[in-house]
């Protein structure tokens, strides 16, 4: 597996991580516990977002982080990633 | 919002409606005469009007068979014509039985909030790791259950030892 699709793989991860504690939070909306798994593994996806965005591309519409060029339409899309 | 007041439907509606459903004594039946007078006629056939709860005996038993009055198997037979000797005599999909009204949504309900359920308290532990929490499909370890249509047979399906309450 090669750094881009390893960094995807982390990805994916930790935006699974995000949204299970996001739906267990709307039900226990004051677990301290949960706050703070949520708070690192969002910052944790957050680096793993902008180290993937710099090196290969934006993964969202809202992740192009180049103003000389719009690099959305000319990165692959979804089912042309690699399933690999 | 509103309902976050509430910990439970018990805070939410009416206490003895609740504990009316809970001993039994609420009768979901639709409420409407015809829906009445069939009740009545298969509580009558039935013989179980000895008991406060002989309509929901009556209707409810088909479930299980037998009526539960203490009749005998002869008394059901002659009563139902069924060869189970259940005492209901009608297959009515309404629940008050007379088949013209929508018995699932009887007046007493009217007002009460839909699907409200009662689940244990779910509490922030017992988490696989983040790599594995993707291929469980799930971080909690107490809710990595196999997709099964069937009950459990691996003997695995309950909590203990997932470090979960």
């Amino acid at each position: 597996m090669n750094e881009k699709k390893k960094l995807f793989k982390q990805i994916q991860i930790y935006s699974f991580a995000v949204y299970e504690v996001a739906l267990y939070l709307n039900g226990h909306p004051k677990d301290r516990r949960a706050l703070e798994y949520y708070r690192k593994k969002k910052e944790i996806l957050s680096e793993l977002y902008e180290k993937y965005e710099k090196s290969y591309g934006p993964l969202t519409i809202r992740g192009n982080n180049c103003d000389e060029e719009w690099k959305w339409t000319s990165c692959p899309w979804p089912w042309e990633y690699d399933p690999d | 919002m509103e309902y976050h007041n509430y910990n439970t439907p018990l805070e939410r509606i009416d206490e003895g409606f609740v504990k009316q459903i809970l001993s039994g004594e609420f009768d979901p039946a639709c409420g409407c005469e015809r829906g009445r007078k069939e009740r009545e006629k298969i509580n009558t056939d039935c013989g179980c009007n000895s008991r406060s709860t002989s309509s929901r005996t009556c209707r409810y038993n088909r479930r299980y068979s037998r009526c539960g009055c203490n009749r005998s198997d002869e008394h059901h037979s002659r009563v139902t014509g069924r060869e189970d000797n259940t005492c209901v005599e009608y297959e009515r999909e309404t629940v008050c039985g007379c088949g013209d009204c929508d018995g699932f949504t009887p007046p007493e309900l009217h007002g009460v909030p839909h699907s409200m359920v009662y689940s244990p308290h779910h509490h922030f532990e017992g988490l696989y790791e983040s790599e594995d929490a993707l291929k469980r499909g799930t971080i909690f370890r107490c809710l990595d259950f196999p997709f099964s249509p069937t009950a459990c047979r691996s003997g695995n399906c309950n909590n203990e030892n997932k470090g979960c309450r």
